[in-house]
């Protein structure tokens, strides 16, 4: 009896899997082809719009869609065969999950309406769903995830508009370093893409930069949150400062245990640390740590300025760092259509081929692997009273 | 030396919290022979709660726990009413699953309402600690362990002066038999779940003053090291598995920043395997036969 239901469930359970597994296939025989409907042009944002890295996505879209807005304003597209075409934005949140960012990306391919899709926001969901875009010839700009190897895979369609973590590890580094007066540090990195290329990048720079590693601990994120036993033993390194390498939900849990468990040494954390969330979960032991930044809400730049007014205007709120990068990568997009790109394929040879393309932060051209050649350059913050402002020493160039 | 210390002590208080989330988990197994899935979920619920009611809407502390706890029964309580009891007697993988169901309902009913994001929970405490010693000792783990011993032991004489305490341990000797005897069990394992899910609301806020932080998943993710301490020390037995939440909170406190922080979870699940592969019923399994 025992053995027949077995089979029975057995059976039952196959069906439904074959079932499922059909319906993923189907539909993604019609890949390929344009992007162009009628009078807009559709471009998709993906990332984590929940989640422990939610904040990231939630500012990007927020940037990318006043970009959006902006462009539709002004009359649409101003130049070549979509001149006065309009664009519209979906947002397809993939939770910064490399499965969800897969099955998401796979329809993205498969909705031949979608023109350009600007993201993902995490290095470990770029690195999955590279291949899948790679797949159909769907272009995708990046404006936030920085593994390096995101970009070395010799996909022609995948762009990255901001540097990698070699360099903004180094950065987190320079700022131990010259900023914290740190001979040595202590390292504290995420399992995953985004913490394991820091930690490569800090490896590599830190020599030069006149900085010791004197011990490191990596930890599986999303399972430990819990990190006395970590910062306890990197405690007995004795090291002059504490580098960071997660995103910022981790940053600031970890930021505040680790004044809990005494180690109160200067920390540094990544590129990306510098939303509210984090000053939530670190609340009070934020104060003096540091963090180089892409963007710098308070620059006097009177295009930066612009953006954060008309931001503000829009939501209320002020721009994160990824509003700004997002932004931008709706500027390359528009750049690539105003050339005249029609097809999904145009997207990318346009975005190769042009030089010199203005965002907000800065002329952007793309070097063989979909880099930009020149580097933004990196304005460091510091936590005061509970907010975060340019720290007043800044790197050496 | 004293980093050695140290991490003794960062292990007790842990693995306190550990013991409190497998004492309930335990509990259930010993009379049900069930694996209570949503035990995780539950205490992450009343946590949730409390962690909002004071961190957001700025009640009390107190009051706030107490809540929180309260509601931890409560919603234990519909887990054993809406999953458990109705398929109380198909084979043991059926309840399983349904609470396995519930576990993730009530998860996502968690994200739904609170978001997928970790909040803060700070407390007065957060961050303070004195010294003894060269030791730095947080006030967070002086009260996880002196909250650890109190409800313990409370729970433990519960079971054995009470009335329906002694129910409990009735029916974790013959469910059958004791209804027979006159035993309300309906009653009776309502009465469990609500005190599993009340002792593990406990352990969910220490553990979350502890972190100074709760995130949707962190039920599930303190289950599964309640788990291992439960069939570790013995699985129905008190304790068997307050002893093997300390021992597991201390064996990862000393051997993870040794062997590798990465391997946390491994850690977990390797000792329990070389305990099982010597004493297969866990440590105190040789108590097996009088359970709870």
């Amino acid at each position: 009896m025992r053995t027949i239901r077995a089979r029975r469930v057995a059976a039952l359970g196959s069906a439904v899997l074959a079932g499922a597994v059909l319906a993923a296939c189907g539909g993604s025989d019609d890949s390929g082809g344009g992007g162009s409907d009628g009078d807009t042009i559709k471009i998709a944002m993906t990332g984590p719009l929940t989640g422990d890295s939610g904040q990231w996505g939630k500012d990007q879209i927020d940037g990318m869609q006043l970009a959006v807005d902006q462009i539709n304003d002004a009359g649409g597209i101003t130049e070549g065969p979509n001149k006065g075409k309009k664009l519209s934005l979906d947002s397809f949140d993939d939770a910064g999950d490399p499965n969800q960012g897969a099955s998401v990306a796979q329809q993205l391919c498969d909705d031949t309406s979608v023109m350009a899709v600007l993201g993902p926001v995490n290095s470990s969901v770029a690195l999955a769903v590279g291949p899948v875009y790679n797949r159909c010839g769907l272009t995708e700009v990046t404006s936030y995830a920085s593994n390096p190897d995101i970009t070395l895979k010799g996909y022609k369609n995948v762009f990255r508009s901001i540097p990698n973590d070699d360099q903004l590890s180094a950065a987190d580094v320079a700022a131990a370093v010259q900023i914290a007066g740190a001979k040595t540090i202590a390292v504290v990195w995420s399992n995953d893409a985004y913490g394991q290329g820091l930690w490569e990048g800090v490896q590599a720079s830190a020599p030069d930069l006149g900085a010791t590693i004197v011990g490191d601990a990596s930890f599986t994120k999303g399972s430990t949150k819990d990190f006395s036993s970590i910062l306890t033993n990197l405690q007995g390194k004795n090291p002059d400062a504490l580098l960071l390498m997660a995103d910022y939900s981790d940053v600031g849990l970890m930021t505040q245990q680790a004044r809990q468990v005494g180690l109160d040494v200067p920390i540094v954390a990544p590129t990306g640390t510098s939303t509210p969330e984090f000053l939530d979960l670190a609340g009070e032991a934020a104060e003096g740590m540091l963090t180089p930044v892409l963007f710098d809400p308070s620059s006097q730049d009177p295009e930066v300025a612009q953006f954060v007014k008309d931001f503000q205007a829009k939501f209320n709120r002020d721009p994160g760092e990824s509003s700004a990068t997002g932004y931008g990568s709706v500027q390359l997009i528009e750049y690539a259509l105003s050339q005249g790109a029609t097809t999904r394929e145009d997207v990318a040879k346009e975005l190769s081929a042009a030089k010199q393309m203005p965002t907000i932060l800065g002329d952007i051209t793309f070097d063989e692997h979909g880099d930009p050649t020149s580097l933004t350059s990196l304005v460091v913050l510091t936590v005061k009273d509970g907010k975060f402002v340019a720290n007043d020493k800044q790197l050496q160039s | 030396m004293s980093n050695f210390l140290q991490q003794l002590i960062n292990g007790i208080s842990v693995g306190a919290v550990y013991a409190l989330i497998a004492v309930g988990f335990s509990l259930v197994y010993g009379v049900l022979n069930l694996v209570n899935f949503a035990h995780g979920d539950v205490l992450a619920a009343g946590s949730f709660l409390a962690v909002a009611l004071y961190g957001i809407w700025g009640w009390p502390l107190a009051l706030a726990v107490v809540i929180g706890i309260g509601a931890g029964a409560i919603i234990s309580m519909l887990v054993e009413l809406l999953t458990a009891r109705p398929v109380r007697n198909a084979p043991r993988l059926i309840p399983m699953i349904t609470t396995f169901g519930a576990a993730l309902i009530i998860r996502s009913f968690i994200q739904a309402t609170a978001g997928s994001s970790t909040r803060p929970f700070s407390t007065p405490l957060s961050g303070k600690s004195f010294h003894l010693g060269g030791l730095r000792i947080s006030w967070i783990a002086v009260v996880t362990i002196i909250v650890t011993v109190v409800v313990v032991s409370a729970f433990g004489a519960y079971l054995k002066y009470a009335k329906s305490g002694y129910g409990i341990r009735a029916a974790a000797q013959d469910l059958e038999t004791s209804a027979l005897m006159g035993i309300p069990i309906n009653r009776t394992i309502l009465v469990m779940f609500a005190l599993g899910g009340w002792i593990g609301v406990v352990g969910g806020l220490l553990y979350a003053a502890q972190i100074q932080a709760v995130y949707p998943s962190f039920g599930f993710a303190i289950l599964l090291k309640g788990f291992v301490a439960a069939i570790l020390g013995g699985i129905g037995n008190l304790k068997g598995a307050v002893l093997g939440g300390l021992i597991l909170g201390v064996v990862e406190g000393l051997a993870g920043p040794y062997i590798s922080t990465a391997y946390l979870d491994a850690i977990a699940f390797a000792l329990l395997i070389v305990v099982l592969l010597i004493k297969p019923n866990g440590l105190l399994g040789a108590q097996v036969q009088e359970r709870v």
